[in-house]
């Protein structure tokens, strides 16, 4: 396979990532298309949406790591921070878990303005194979009501994959941007 | 010569499914999906459809 030129213009670069997030089941997810590597459209069995869950404001991080050779894979990780406890946030933490052993999907949308899919992509690639089956969860009450850092939740959603995060095209974007999406539970 | 036909797997009838894409649009899959729709979903990489390869001798005419 030829390696194709890689040659951005100058753009400004800001790091961080918007605070909801949208989670739906893997199975709840039956294709993904990708148009010249952008999701272009999403299957989902009629009625099913993905769930907005909103974290702290710079309380969203993704980060991944992995090393190849003739073969490989990267751990990828997106990491939301919650404020506080709370019996809501206890049932989405229990309803997520219960949803691990088949998997999760996530939408997330960068500082820059991109939305991302993350755990499904092109049925060429992983399809819905390798969803996010993982969620490391930590919780730190503080000490003193002057501990900033602390009273919060932290979940982690773990998967390992060959393939990175997928953009998502224009039209699905700005569907997104504007709470429009069909496939997002925007009530 | 052979020719193509795009199949419904069974599993699928019955299901109603929805594209989210430019435009939005639901399919209720039945036996008698036209085979536009199911090329497609096939095109979208919708996993209800398989293409049968069907293949005809025309040299076999005893």
């Amino acid at each position: 396979m030829p390696i194709s030129k890689y040659f951005p213009t100058c753009a400004k670069n800001i790091p961080g990532n918007s605070n909801v997030i949208m989670l739906a089941p893997i199975g709840d997810i039956t294709s993904i298309t990708e148009t010249t590597g952008k999701v272009s459209a999403i299957t989902m069995p009629t009625g099913k949406k993905f769930s907005r869950v909103r974290a702290q404001v710079d309380g969203v991080q993704y980060t991944s790591e992995g090393t190849f050779g003739t073969s490989g894979a990267e751990t990828q990780n997106l990491i939301a921070d919650f404020a506080g406890r709370s019996t809501e946030l206890e049932k989405l933490k229990q309803e997520i878990i219960a949803e691990l052993p088949c998997g999760v999907a996530l939408i997330h949308r960068d500082n820059n303005g991109k939305w991302w899919m993350v755990g499904a992509n092109a049925a060429s690639k992983d399809g819905v194979s390798r969803p996010i089956n993982k969620l490391q969860v930590a919780f730190d009450s503080g000490r003193a009501i002057t501990d900033e850092d602390a009273s919060k939740a932290t979940f982690t959603f773990t998967r390992t994959s060959a393939y990175g995060p997928v953009e998502f095209d224009a039209t699905l974007s700005s569907g997104l941007d504007a709470g429009t999406a069909a496939f997002v539970d925007w009530t | 010569m052979a020719g193509k036909k795009l199949t419904l797997l069974p599993e699928w009838v019955g299901q109603t499914v929805t594209v989210f894409g430019a435009p939005t649009v639901s399919y209720e899959l039945t036996n008698d999906t036209p085979q536009e729709v199911l090329q497609l979903l096939l095109e979208i990489e919708h996993p209800a459809v398989t293409i049968t390869t069907t293949k005809r001798d025309e040299h076999n005419e005893g």
